[in-house]
């Protein structure tokens, strides 16, 4: 495992348990069938993007977990947001802890299309279903 | 003493999940407002009595740079506590905003204690 694959399975785990009161199982595997996804962008000492893709019904129950609500009780529309805030987090979690110096501007999360982005991608099996984180850095 | 808190970030699940974590940190609050935006706090604040303002640095409108600048010019707001809650952990943006003038930096992730303890540490709680 390279340094690379090592820092985004700990920036992941690091942030489902504190922020998404949820937990990283081990690796899973991405079924196919239609899912969302949300990145984002930064540019700076360096350039690139996160990625995170998951089932609706998977970003349904994290953002239940989230907010503190039952999985019904999620308000309309929130699933894709969870996610977008979700790459957010992510991607200034990564960015902080490989370059603690540097100067980034991380771009607002936006919907992707959920093709692959190229990078370090891992798939992760949470009791929520599977995620998948996908990095890029230039 | 129970403290008045706000809130300001663009998205409303993190609002939500901040004000979720501020309840179980144990942190001493009376009230909790929200705000999306900077100008939302500085409304906010102008309306109500508050002892501290946890605000995102990237925002629409007025950001959390933008934020600081309006309540330092502001002699009513100018001795508010800001502790900035940012997913950008580098320490140069740390180190920027509290030369801005805000009070306290946290980064996400956080545990509650961790929060509590910075809020604590900047409105000078003796625990």
């Amino acid at each position: 495992m390279t340094a690379a694959d090592e820092l985004l399975d700990s920036v992941v785990s690091d942030v489902l348990e504190t922020m998404f009161f949820s937990g990283v199982f081990g690796p899973g595997t991405q079924t196919d069938g239609p899912h969302l996804a949300a990145r984002v962008s930064f540019t700076g000492s360096h350039q690139g993007a996160l990625e995170v893709a998951a089932t609706e019904a998977t970003a349904r129950a994290l953002a239940g977990s989230f907010l503190g609500v039952m999985e019904d009780e999620v308000p309309e529309g929130q699933a894709p947001a969870l996610l977008g805030e979700m790459a957010n987090v992510l991607c200034g979690a990564v960015l902080g802890r490989m370059e603690p110096q540097g100067r980034f501007l991380i771009a607002p999360p936006e919907a992707a299309s959920g093709e692959d982005p190229g990078g370090v991608k891992h798939v992760f099996e949470l009791a929520e279903g599977w995620l998948s984180v996908s990095w890029r850095v230039e | 003493m129970p403290f008045s808190v706000l809130i300001v970030d663009d998205c409303s699940m993190m609002r939500t999940v901040i004000r979720r974590i501020l309840g179980m940190s144990g942190f001493d609050m009376a009230e909790c407002y929200m705000a999306s935006d900077g100008h939302e706090a500085l409304a906010t604040m102008r309306k109500h009595r508050v002892d501290l303002v946890l605000s995102d640095v990237n925002m629409p409108r007025l950001d959390g740079e933008g934020l600081l600048r309006e309540m330092a010019a502001d002699g009513q707001l100018a001795g508010v506590p800001v502790v900035m809650v940012t997913s950008d952990g580098t320490q140069n943006r740390a180190s920027r905003l509290m030369s801005m003038g805000a009070r306290g930096y946290i980064t996400k992730p956080f545990q509650p204690e961790t929060l509590r303890a910075e809020l604590e540490r900047v409105l000078e709680v003796n625990a």
